[in-house]
């Protein structure tokens, strides 16, 4: 009888083992083929922190890490902080980012970016940037807890719902990943931040691009409040419940971005739902000047600061903190000069690619100057020099064949700017689109179209048409441009930054063999 | 529910839970409520009222034969055999009207060319019930058990109902005995060998499915779908590797079912024996697919055999043939074996099967029939050693490509496509391309080399597996001997490997079973 | 008869349908003893064996039946 008991024992003990085994087998599968994109590592560098050191984390999506920057808040104001955000995180999974946040630190505050709960950016598909942010979760029931909420609140089908919940069976036929090393070094969910070759420090991904805006395109005040969608303001009403009986320390914010009426109207509504709870709430949207934000130069596109506008933003909302919270100072504390250390990396690669942004955008600026010079310009190679810059596009058409033949120079110049003789010559159609460093080419097709996106940009896409069929066309957003030529090539340069025609032009081949060029009025 | 998705794997782990934990009287009862929330997430609802017409007829009619036999008159006799004929043909017109439509919609159709006054009937627009030849095949097996006074009859219509409805066996077989599955109605305790048994079998099973014969068939389906541009060598490529992915697909299926049984302590008889090991094609059909072949032998050609009419051609051929009492047997075995071989075919419910099963094996067999003393003394003068690995090798080989030339009318949609087939690799025999193997243009098919590689690990891991159930009746009991260390290594790395390199989540078609449709 | 009775007249069955005179069964012999013992030549035995002793196998009996004892349990039975 002993004996037997004995072997069950040793049964049970070795089913268990086995059981952990696999179990663990299958977290570490499900870890390592996980996709690796660098706006997800966030997360994992997170649970590498040591614990229950972080004072604020910021709570948002692409808004924040690209806002944020701790090192910048720990020089000004003593703040040791992190930004748990992943690009478009849905904000129906905010209660699990704090869920998680509180399993590995305690932090003093929560900040929380609400620009998730407008329309603009609120989602409903089960796949994508859902995914974003699960599959930097650990394997837990709080995540399957968090998807279900989410399906259930947008009211979606179940039917590929499970490679949700179980992502290694979305992601497991990815077997390229059991070559990247960034794969297994996720393998356990978690990363230390020098294992990663993307620069950014606490979760601050330093925006090195630029569009140019118009100043302040919308201003507080607002009249007038918009409804929100039933299943924002249930998520929102949920994260604030939460909070409330979970005694979570919570501050909301607006990031600055260019809102339009609607966006604005919006954020008053989620202010006065949040002063309903008693939860603080600050639109920093109402505080441009305050802030010196300049919408010229301090932004990558319409909803991200870029490095001068994060540093302004950080600035700002640092000093809020400081004046409204009572958050420790941690400068001068052995436990955190390496953050000194950190900064001082940080203010040399914020030189480093300040210089370049502004380099980037006194080109664009350039440009446009240069429009007014390419007008009036009868030099082909001064014009076609300003033409050929990044920051314009060419639409080219030529529909009929001259009979002079390009001289030697002639076609030397060409050359140069990437240009080839049958351009003016050889076939009896050309049609030609050239941005910067690509360009497109046929002699038999017979259209060309295409959009130059405004990826989030002030201006809205560009859709052009270049075409011989029936009859001649040169389009942008509809409006034909293309005029009679004799043989030339008709040719219209648009600016991509402001969406503008910057000229009009037909460049014709003379009898010598030399270049000339005709400016066509534009009408606005 | 397929049997390989996630969601089976589940219904298994909490049926496995509520089976356990009912009490012993009421197992069963467990049993018969799980098969019918299988059958609801397996298929149409309502088509369950066809098992449950083929159930109330078996039952009626043995509950009839058992009363009817105590009787001693003749009349009592015709009675119970009229009462059984009945039973048996109703449910064989059952399954006909349902299962059976690709012959009276061929059928007419070809009549219809030759005479176009005959009307071309379609298909009744009602979907068939869920393993409707499985299950009317076991019916029809319990009816003639009780007919011939084999078993007693079931007097608690639900307990005959699951028998009928048994939810592992229900989309692929095996075809049961009634007396074997008697074991249903008993207590059943909780086992740890039967928990681990039942698991490793799963897994494995996962693994022949979702690895080897999904992968396999990503190589065929590309041949064929374009057969001008793979053609030489091709066309033989996927004639020869589908043995393969359905032996794979079907056995593989077994073992998910027949460990799925075993968790509950049910064990349900095997269906597959190492068939490509067989030495001859009458062996192979004693390996592959046993039930169907074990059921036909005792159902249909012991009976046929037995039968005044075959009885009768015996003795005359005895009569006709008395110098030669070879040629004497070979009639009465021609024609019972084409009977025998008709309903094989017959049951899988086509005209392409009847030809690509019956005719061709019932041929095949005939042949070696024939021949049988030529090659006998043939091996005795070429002085061939029959116990050798070689010759066995050899054998198996010859099994296989006998096997792999029929099956082709399995792989097609239609028998024009099947007939078709046999075209384009007859053709493609023309001109052969044996560059192909080297210059990886088994990449264009959407497989790659680490696919392959895979394959061949399979394929090896299959024959060694193989092996030990020639030698131990069953790997496991060999895998029982190891130690601990090499036999966790071997299942979990099986896990990892089906988690992995298994064919399955969204852009993969989880659920088809060649042998679903039967 | 008794069961040596039997089986002297069995053999004979057996010599005779097998076509070999070496033949000789006990109660255990089954089909794997024989070579030539396949599901055909089981019909013929059955039918042979019907013809010597003159009665009917049951068809149930001929589906179940294991081993030459459990046949000569069933001539016995009902065999004359």
């Amino acid at each position: 009888m002993y004996i037997a008991e004995q072997g069950k024992l040793r049964r049970i003990m070795s089913f268990i083992c086995f059981m952990c085994i696999l179990w663990q087998l299958f977290l570490n599968l499900t870890y390592l083929f996980r996709n690796t994109n660098w706006y997800k590592l966030n997360i994992p560098i997170f649970r590498t922190e040591k614990e229950n050191t972080i004072d604020v984390v910021l709570i948002g999506g692409s808004s924040v890490y690209e806002g944020w920057n701790p090192l910048q808040a720990y020089k000004e104001q003593g703040i040791i902080s992190y930004n748990y955000s992943v690009a478009s995180a849905p904000a129906a999974t905010y209660i699990m980012a704090i869920q998680d946040i509180k399993e590995t630190q305690s932090p003093r505050l929560f900040i929380i970016d609400v620009r998730k709960f407008c329309s603009i950016h609120w989602n409903t598909t089960m796949d994508g940037e859902l995914r974003h942010i699960m599959d930097s979760q650990n394997i837990n029931i709080k995540r399957l807890a968090s998807i279900e909420y989410y399906r259930r609140l947008n009211d979606l089908s179940i039917k590929d719902a499970l490679s949700e919940y179980i992502d290694l069976i979305y992601y497991h036929s990815n077997t390229e990943a059991l070559t990247n090393k960034l794969n297994w070094q996720l393998s356990d969910n978690r990363l230390e931040s020098n294992q990663t070759d993307v620069y950014f420090e606490n979760g601050f991904y330093a925006g090195t691009s630029h569009t140019f805006m118009e100043q302040y395109c919308t201003q507080y005040p607002v009249s007038g409040r918009s409804v929100l969608q039933k299943a924002v303001k249930a998520c929102y009403v949920d994260l604030l419940e939460y909070c409330q009986i979970n005694k979570v320390p919570l501050l909301l914010i607006a990031s600055p971005f260019a809102m339009t009426e609607d966006d604005a109207k919006e954020l008053s509504c989620l202010e006065e739902i949040a002063r309903e709870h008693d939860v603080p709430f600050f639109n920093m949207n109402k505080f441009y000047n305050d802030m010196r934000l300049d919408f010229h130069t301090d932004f990558v596109d319409t909803q991200h600061l870029n490095i001068y506008g994060a540093s302004k933003f950080t600035s700002f909302l640092a000093d809020y903190l400081n004046k409204n919270y009572d958050l420790p100072d941690h400068r001068g504390e052995p436990l955190f000069e390496i953050w000194d250390k950190k900064y001082e990396d940080y203010c040399k690669y914020e030189t480093e690619e300040g210089l370049k942004l502004k380099s980037i955008i006194n080109d664009k600026e350039q440009a446009i100057k240069d429009e007014l010079t390419m007008r009036t310009s009868n030099n082909i190679a001064e014009w076609l020099f300003l033409a050929s810059n990044s920051n314009m596009a060419m639409l080219m058409l030529r529909t009929e064949l001259s009979d002079n033949i390009l001289s030697e120079k002639s076609l030397m110049l060409l050359n140069g700017f990437g240009l080839k003789e049958d351009m003016l010559e050889g076939s009896s159609s050309y049609i030609g689109y050239y941005s910067g460093k690509s360009i497109f080419v046929s002699t038999e097709e017979q259209s060309y179209a295409g959009t130059i996106d405004k990826m989030w940009g002030p201006r809205d896409d560009i859709d052009y048409l270049i075409s011989a069929i029936n009859h001649p066309q040169v389009c942008v957003n509809g409006v034909n441009y293309y005029t009679d030529c004799n043989g030339g090539v008709f040719i219209v340069v648009l600016d991509i930054n402001t969406g503008e025609i910057a000229d009009l032009a037909i460049i014709n081949v003379e009898a010598n063999g030399e270049l000339s060029i005709h400016h066509k009025l534009i009408e606005e | 529910m397929a049997v390989t998705s996630f969601f089976f794997f589940v219904f298994l782990l909490f049926g496995f839970g509520l089976f356990y934990l009912s009490p012993g009287r009421f197992q069963w009862v467990t049993l018969l409520f799980l098969s019918l929330v299988f059958y609801h997430f397996a298929a149409w609802d309502f088509s369950i009222l066809f098992l449950l017409l083929s159930a109330v007829l078996a039952y009626i009619s043995s509950n009839i034969l058992r009363v009817k036999r105590i009787a001693e008159s003749s009349r009592a006799k015709g009675c119970v055999t009229a009462v059984a004929v009945i039973a048996v043909v109703g449910n064989v017109l059952l399954w006909f009207l349902l299962k059976g439509s690709s012959f009276w919609v061929t059928g007419t159709g070809i009549l219809h060319r030759f005479l176009p006054s005959i009307p071309q009937i379609p298909a009744l627009p009602i979907a068939g019930a869920l393993g409707m030849g499985y299950y009317t095949a076991q019916v029809i097996g319990y009816i003639l058990d009780c007919y011939w006074g084999n078993t007693e009859p079931q007097r608690n219509f639900l307990k005959l109902f699951l028998f009928v409805v048994f939810f592992p066996q229900l989309t692929v077989g095996p075809i049961s005995r009634y007396s074997d599955l008697r074991c249903l109605y008993e207590k059943h305790r909780f086992s740890y060998d039967n928990m681990c048994f039942g698991c490793q079998r799963i897994l494995w099973g996962v693994f022949k499915k979702l690895v080897v014969s999904d992968r396999v068939g990503i190589i065929i389906n590309g041949i064929w779908a374009d057969t001008a541009t793979y053609t030489g060598f091709y066309p033989w490529i996927a004639v020869l590797l589908y043995p393969l992915q359905i032996y794979t697909d079907f056995s593989g299926c077994m073992d998910i079912i027949l460990g799925a049984a075993e968790l509950f302590d049910i064990h349900l008889a095997e269906n597959f024996r190492n068939p490509f090991f067989s030495r001859s094609v009458q062996e192979f059909w004693q390996r592959w697919h046993i039930t169907l072949g074990g059921w036909a032998r005792d159902y249909v050609y012991y009976p046929v055999l037995k039968s005044r009419p075959v009885l009768a051609i015996g003795r005359w051929s005895k009569k006709r043939f008395k110098k030669n009492k070879r040629i004497a047997k070979l009639i009465p075995w021609a024609v019972g074996n084409g009977v025998l071989w008709f309903v094989m075919g017959f049951w899988h419910g086509s005209v392409q099967h009847i030809l690509g099963v019956s005719v061709w094996f019932w041929t095949i067999l005939l042949i070696s029939e024939i021949f049988s003393p030529l090659s006998v003394r043939l091996v005795k003068v070429l002085e061939v050693n029959t116990e050798s690995f070689s010759w066995h090798l050899f054998q198996s080989i010859r099994t296989y490509l006998v096997y792999a030339m029929g099956v082709v009318f399995f792989s097609a949609p239609g028998l024009r496509t099947a007939i078709g087939r046999y075209g384009i690799i007859f053709d493609a025999a023309k001109h052969l391309n044996p560059w192909i193997f080297f210059d990886g243009s088994v990449t264009k098919l959407g497989v790659t080399f680490a696919d392959i590689n895979l394959l061949i690990i399979g394929v090896f891991l299959l024959f060694a597996v193989a092996v030990l159930r020639e030698k131990y009746g069953y790997a496991r009991i060999w895998m029982q001997k190891q130690n601990l260390p090499f036999r966790w290594f071997v299942w979990l790395a099986l896990f990892v490997i089906v988690l992995i390199y298994g064919l399955y989540g969204p852009g993969y078609d989880a659920a088809t079973f060649i042998y679903e449709g039967f | 008869m008794t069961r040596e009775e039997v089986y002297e007249r069995l053999n004979k069955v057996f010599q005779e349908v097998f076509d070999d005179d070496s033949i000789t069964v006990n109660d255990d012999t089954t089909s794997d003893d024989i070579e030539d013992w396949d599901s055909f030549e089981h019909i013929n035995l059955v039918v042979a064996v019907e013809e010597e002793f003159s009665f009917k196998i049951p068809m149930g009996k001929v589906v179940t039946m294991k081993n030459v004892g459990e046949m000569v349990d069933i001539i016995m039975e009902t065999g004359k």
